[in-house]
């Protein structure tokens, strides 16, 4: 029989280019609305913002937060959209012959809601997501 | 803790994976049968599937002096579909930043 499907999504990628340069695209929100699949917005700091609307349904957005960031390595950020459950990105960059690998891997985490001081207002919902914390 | 999270929570153990895999090949057993057939002890077995009940993906039918969990394969789409729908966006959004950095 086939297997059960894990819940927790990960890819792997090989680019032909340097691991900076691959950064670079993870963290400048710019570069990273090239490929994200709609605006991004990343502040590159533990605790910073992060937000993508997409093109194809802005009413999707997904808003969250910085958890963790290694420079030139590692980025791990959680977020959701306002009718999800909130889920933990990480992206890994690595050297690797002729480039490097990039990682990615997203999984549904636990989650807390409280009242004050607001952090991110997430849209139309009268309360505040302020610390994501993983299962 | 909502029910897409009970249901992920009890599917990230892989211990329940094997019982539920388990009882997927075999159909309807009772924790002693199962815990005769795994690694492990009946009363470690019996909090799995009470686990794997809470999520929705067992089901207990009393026969007789014994409780027989069978699978019930309703909340996995949920899985599948979200699997599915988290992991093609990421297929789409790397093969462009693929395309995007080596075609600078």
């Amino acid at each position: 029989m086939s297997r059960l499907p894990e819940p927790t999504i990960e890819r792997s990628i090989h680019i032909d280019a340097d691991a900076a340069s691959v950064w670079e695209h993870l963290v400048v929100g710019e570069l990273a609305s090239l490929w994200m699949g709609g605006v991004m917005v990343i502040e590159p700091r533990t605790g910073g913002a992060v937000t993508l609307v997409p093109e194809s349904d802005p009413d999707e957005t997904l808003v969250g937060l910085v958890e963790e960031i290694v420079p030139g390595e590692t980025l791990t950020w959680t977020w959701r959209a306002s009718d999800r459950d909130p889920t933990q990105v990480t992206i890994a960059v690595s050297p690797a012959r002729d480039g490097c690998l990039l990682t990615v891997t997203e999984r549904i985490v636990e989650y807390q809601i409280l009242e004050a001081p607001p952090l991110i207002q997430m849209p139309g919902e009268p309360w505040i997501l302020r610390v994501c914390v993983a299962a | 803790m909502t029910h897409e999270q009970r249901l992920f929570a009890a599917l990230g153990d892989p211990t329940r994976r094997t019982v539920l895999q388990r009882l997927t090949e075999t159909g309807a057993a009772s924790a002693t049968t199962l815990s005769a057939e795994l690694p492990m002890s009946r009363q470690a077995l019996v909090k799995h599937l009470a686990a794997l009940d809470a999520a929705g993906l067992v089901t207990r039918v009393r026969h007789g002096r014994e409780i027989r969990y069978s699978v019930t394969p309703g909340p996995l789409t949920d899985v599948v579909r979200w699997v599915v729908e988290v992991g093609g966006a990421w297929d789409e959004r790397l093969a462009r930043l693929r395309d995007v950095i080596e075609e600078a």
